[in-house]
């Protein structure tokens, strides 16, 4: 008889547990996505970010109970993964190349631009994760010099929501400066266009004194550029200095002493071409990221990556997801003690 | 001669598809058994992909002629690459100019087998020359292998002494037929390193072969990226210490033109094939591979033979390459 009732019990709870849990589903469906997938016309406000992307203007907003109950758990349980991930080694450096952007958007049928703002978010959300995991610097390549090829109202609008959201950063201030976030712009910013210059430069100022985490955005930035940029500076510094020399010496009159020092200055040596880099304010790179499934570096940190690991999922950027970071880092821990007693041997 | 079943015209010249050969040093003819390797070429490319069965059943039934025709073709000397058939489902107008390779996985194919490690870089180079003859065949122009980087002088003494005998070894080999086969040879690196006896015959081989027009193998000798990328800036320093050039003088082209890898035709590499797994560049062509489709094999490097070697190129041929551009054309990859 009690084994009878026990099972009762038992089944009592467990219904009350599976409706309770049809009904938050059944709310979060409703409030937090805009309705049932099956009946819904608005199919990609469902499957994508796009309710994110028309921010906080929409009528049924996530303010809901529900949707902040979802919100917390989901943290909650992230952050116990990453403690769990924690226990091996994390990698300091991650770098994104941005990749899919127009191909989300053709392929949910929204509007050309709207692809790139859909990376955006996932921009931010992947921002979150490498900010608890731990990560101290992240890049991540925005607009390379080849993307000036394109259609000059793609490159117009890129360059349009790049000061949108710079200067939202800027009005945020104080969330960047809790946060202790410090924004890098990197690359020959003078093929920028004057206003996004200005802002940028602006914002670096701006976060110069926080020292948690470290973003650094690669505008108008090619690896080949870089290179030569970094050998011109370190030449044109060599070549001050014998000037100087020169000079202080035509005033001395000590010339046997000059043709030494110049034997001296004669080579460039490996510190000094990376002093002159743009990236020279951050380590070499530990995984870099490349979606949508193609496998190139596009002339993107080539020096950096000479050897770290490569990931390239196929989901399309706005797709990129906690599992793909947690995947990598993964990885990551699996050949971290070959590459670093390497690295000590070398 | 034959009459098939199909409506198609068998084509000319027609050579029987590649076969996989078990490794033996004194391999060196082109055209072995069939019966087992049609069998073992049609699985692996009912592997690939749906769409290329109809090509695979085309060729079958145009390797349906006898042995004979296709004996003494290719029993000769080789031919040129326009008469020679690709295998299904590559085109030629898309085939790479330029192929890299980082040759990876030689001392954890011998350790899984128990075989010492010499054993793993033998096979290794054994591949690699088998790998040299498919490229040669199917129209790539220059094809760079990574033999030794500088990160690799930290190896025991002996493997280093075995592996510069054996570049000595299959230099030797490679410039006897590079000879028949049309090859060029050079090396890049840092020669300064390496033993003399070697330097030697390098130099010797690279002299022999210089007037050749074919596939122009590069061999990357005691040689990395970062090296690469920072002699060009200390020639580049040089100039300016001298007075040649300002410092604003120096562009991209310049630089390039200094790099190790002007000697080729192709000085960029269209594709690079890393094996045994890894997922890094480990230090190889830095600035040369700033467009490269890269592309990544599970298999150790002797294990990587022509089936491998196609789903490569067809990988390849699938890319959209955009070099930071847009693609115009409404089709989805």
């Amino acid at each position: 008889m009690a084994v009878t009732e026990a099972k009762y019990l038992i089944f009592l709870v467990v219904s009350i547990i599976r409706s309770a849990e049809a009904a938050l589903v059944e709310m979060w469906t409703v409030y937090y996505r805009q309705g049932l997938a099956i009946i819904s016309d608005y199919k990609e406000r469902i499957f994508s970010w796009y309710r994110f992307v028309m921010g906080p203007d929409t009528e049924n907003n996530g303010d809901s109970v529900a949707s902040k109950l979802f919100g917390t758990l989901n943290g909650f349980m992230r952050k116990f993964l990453f403690r769990i991930l924690s226990v091996g080694p994390v990698p300091n450096h991650l770098a994104f190349i941005l990749d899919g952007n127009r191909r989300y958007a053709k392929k949910w049928k929204l509007q050309e631009g709207t692809g790139h703002k859909c990376g955006f978010w996932a921009l931010m959300s992947i921002l979150k994760y490498c900010n608890e995991l731990g990560v101290k610097y992240v890049t991540i390549y925005a607009f390379s010099i080849d993307n000036f090829k394109r259609r000059p109202n793609e490159v117009q609008y890129v360059m349009d929501l790049m000061h949108e959201k710079i200067e939202g950063l800027l009005k945020e201030e104080s969330i960047m400066n809790q946060y202790g976030v410090r924004v890098y712009f990197i690359g020959n910013l003078k093929l920028l266009p004057e206003r996004v210059r200005v802002v940028a430069e602006k914002a670096m100022k701006a976060t110069e004194n926080n020292k948690n985490t470290v973003l650094l955005i690669c505008v108008a930035y090619t690896s080949t550029d870089e290179i030569v940029h970094a050998a011109q500076e370190s030449c044109q510094h060599e070549w001050d200095e014998i000037q100087a020399m020169k000079a202080s010496e035509s005033n001395d009159g000590g010339e046997i002493i000059s043709n030494e020092n110049q034997e001296e200055h004669r080579f460039i040596n490996l510190v000094d071409l990376e002093k002159y880099f743009y990236m020279g304010v951050a380590p070499d790179v530990d995984i870099l990221f490349r979606t949508s499934g193609e496998t190139r570096l596009s002339n993107f940190l080539l020096w950096q990556t000479s050897t770290c690991l490569l990931y390239s999922p196929r989901a399309l950027f706005p797709e990129l997801g906690l599992r793909h970071l947690v995947w990598s880092v993964l990885n990551f821990q699996r050949v971290y003690p070959y590459l670093e007693r390497r690295r000590k041997q070398v | 001669m034959l009459s098939l079943p199909f409506s198609c015209p068998p084509p000319k010249n027609t050579l029987s598809p590649f076969q996989k050969k078990p490794f033996s040093p004194s391999s060196s003819s082109v055209t072995c058994d069939r019966a087992i390797g049609k069998r073992n070429k049609s699985n692996s490319y009912l592997s690939i992909s749906l769409p290329k069965l109809s090509k695979v059943l085309v060729s079958e039934a145009s390797n349906a002629m006898p042995g004979d025709e296709e004996k003494e073709i290719s029993a000769g000397t080789m031919d040129s690459p326009e008469e020679v058939e690709l295998p299904a489902g590559l085109r030629r107008e898309l085939m790479p100019n330029h192929v890299a390779v980082i040759m990876d996985g030689n001392r954890r194919w011998a350790l899984e087998r128990g075989l010492p490690v010499e054993q793993g870089h033998r096979a290794g180079g054994q591949a690699m020359t088998e790998l040299t003859r498919l490229c040669s065949k199917w129209g790539v122009k220059v094809l760079t292998v990574f033999a030794f980087s500088t990160e690799n002088w930290i190896r025991p003494k002996e493997e280093v002494d075995f592996l510069m005998m054996l570049f000595e070894e299959v230099t030797k080999t490679f410039s006897e037929e590079g000879a028949r086969l049309n090859f060029r040879l050079s090396v890049i690196g840092d020669k300064s390193k390496l033993p003399k006896s070697l330097n030697q015959i390098l130099a010797r081989a690279e002299q022999a072969l210089k007037a050749n027009s074919g596939l122009h193998a590069v061999i990357a000798l005691n040689y990395s990226g970062r090296y690469d990328i920072l002699q060009v800036c200390q020639k580049v320093a040089n100039h300016v210490k001298d007075g040649l050039i300002q410092p604003e003088d120096i562009t991209q082209s310049m630089f390039e033109e200094q790099l190790e890898t002007t000697g080729t035709k192709y000085p960029n590499p269209d594709l690079l094939i890393r094996t045994s797994g890894e997922h890094r560049i480990s230090n190889f062509m830095l600035w040369q591979l700033a467009y490269t489709e890269l592309y990544f094999v599970e298999k150790m490097f002797p294990d990587f033979g022509e089936t491998d070697l196609i789903e490569a190129l067809s990988s390849f041929q699938q890319r959209q390459r955009r070099y930071g551009g847009y693609k115009y054309s409404t089709s989805t990859n």
